[in-house]
């Protein structure tokens, strides 16, 4: 059976008949704008690749709650970011672990991959290092905003918050990176 | 103005340096979890179905019923099981929260919704006035954002807190203990219904370092207060307590 091109005709057909080439297209269609999201999130392209793949087979699993309210990819992008978060959690709680029993010293906090990740090299590090000081709300917010070029109103509905939240979270985002960056 | 724009385009070419940079993603899709999905016939005298292929009363049904249950859970005293659900209500642990309101409604109402008084651990306390007041909003509400120790014999014992005047839609920045590098802000939303978002960000050099940022929902109760508490991590939690108050009723005026 060959895939439709309407993005909702091959929502609706996953959804309604399990077409495995409708995902394959929908996967194409927005993994790299996944992608590129979670590895501005988490900082390391390698756990980048697989939370992708964990966001579409979750999305998979999920299709049934997908209800048409927001569209695909802001629906996408809020399991992406969530997904990015927990990530992002679980190694600040391992970091946390490690510091407190005197291993801290070897781990880069929020990094797990090799040094010569592209976040590393010259040109890069500077910002890398400051946008790593950033909690996970105040990072995704402003990878969403000011690097995404996402609207205010999509960022808000993939953070799942108010705009007013979402506001004030670029706001500190930004009040942090200006004292890391030395801009202010 | 210049400064953020500068950092701004800073930051834009740093994404578009990490997207050149980014090696490719794989092109096939991870395969499926087939048993979660549960092809269903398309309702009859609907086109295409809709994005509800699989909606029945049943469904519906179901549907109130689990969220009965989770009104009834979140009314329920919190268990004391570290396992359990990330954001609970919690029971009060003692009368201190509410005797001290009244004192909270006398300091709103002197100050006209002018101040945050943020107390510091006993004896000291400490009043900050805001730099920017918003004079015809006045402070509506009392939160404390406390954090929690477990000790070895599992009693919860409360290592940090601070209490704030604020109002809704209110970013308290407090950061008034600089000899400690402590910082702390929380943003308190207003959600309809009696329910409240709070985000709270700490970074207490002081507690082993502890940094945080945690949001919770509350719901005031019968007693007019909301309990949230959060796991920060083992034997470690923070508990935001909630009331709102009326400065400007004549109770308050008696």
């Amino acid at each position: 059976m060959k895939a439709p091109r309407e993005e909702h005709e091959l929502i609706q057909r996953f959804q309604s008949q399990g077409c495995q080439e409708c995902f394959g297209e929908l996967y194409r269609r927005h993994k790299d704008l996944v992608y590129r999201l979670i590895t501005k999130i988490v900082l390391d392209e390698c756990v980048a690749q697989d939370l992708t793949q964990d966001t579409f087979v979750k999305a998979s699993s999920k299709i049934e709650q997908f209800q048409g309210n927001a569209s695909f990819k802001t629906w996408l992008c809020r399991i992406a970011v969530n997904d990015a978060h927990q990530h992002l959690r679980k190694v600040i709680t391992a970091r946390k672990h490690m510091e407190t029993y005197g291993a801290g010293a070897e781990h880069r906090g929020g990094m797990a991959s090799p040094r010569d990740s592209l976040f590393w090299k010259e040109e890069n590090r500077r910002i890398t290092e400051a946008i790593k000081t950033l909690a996970p709300e105040l990072r995704s917010a402003l990878v969403l905003t000011v690097i995404e070029g996402m609207n205010p109103q999509e960022a808000a509905r993939i953070q799942g918050c108010t705009r007013s939240t979402l506001y004030w979270r670029v706001h500190q985002a930004r009040k942090i990176l200006k004292k890391e960056l030395g801009h202010a | 103005m210049r400064k953020h724009n500068e950092m701004d385009k800073d930051l834009k070419r740093w994404g578009m340096r990490v997207d050149r940079a980014l090696p490719p993603m794989e092109t096939e899709p991870p395969p499926c979890p087939q048993n979660t999905l549960r092809p269903a016939p398309v309702r009859p005298g609907k086109a295409g179905g809709g994005f509800f292929p699989h909606w029945t009363p049943a469904y519906a049904w179901a549907g109130l019923a689990l969220a009965a249950g989770v009104v009834f859970l979140l009314n329920k005293p919190f268990p004391r099981d570290p396992d359990a659900a990330d954001v609970q209500t919690v029971e009060p642990s003692g009368d201190d929260f509410t005797d001290r309101i009244p004192y909270y409604r006398e300091i709103a109402r002197l100050f006209q919704g002018h101040a945050v008084w943020i107390p510091g651990d006993n004896p000291d306390v400490i009043l900050e006035i805001e730099e920017s007041p918003e004079p015809y909003r006045t402070a509506n509400l009392v939160l404390r954002v406390e954090i929690q120790r477990e000790s070895e014999d599992g009693v919860w014992t409360p290592v940090w807190r601070r209490e704030l005047l604020a109002r809704d839609s209110h970013w308290v920045d407090g950061r008034s203990r600089a000899e400690s590098g402590e910082s702390f802000s929380v943003w308190i939303h207003d959600l309809a219904g009696d329910r409240w978002f709070v985000e709270s960000h700490l970074d207490l050099p002081s507690l082993d370092g502890l940094r945080a940022s945690k949001q919770v929902t509350l719901a005031t109760d019968a007693t007019n207060t909301a309990n949230a508490q959060t796991e920060l991590g083992p034997g470690l939690r923070m508990v935001h307590r909630l009331m709102p108050i009326h400065p400007s009723t004549s109770e308050d005026n008696a």
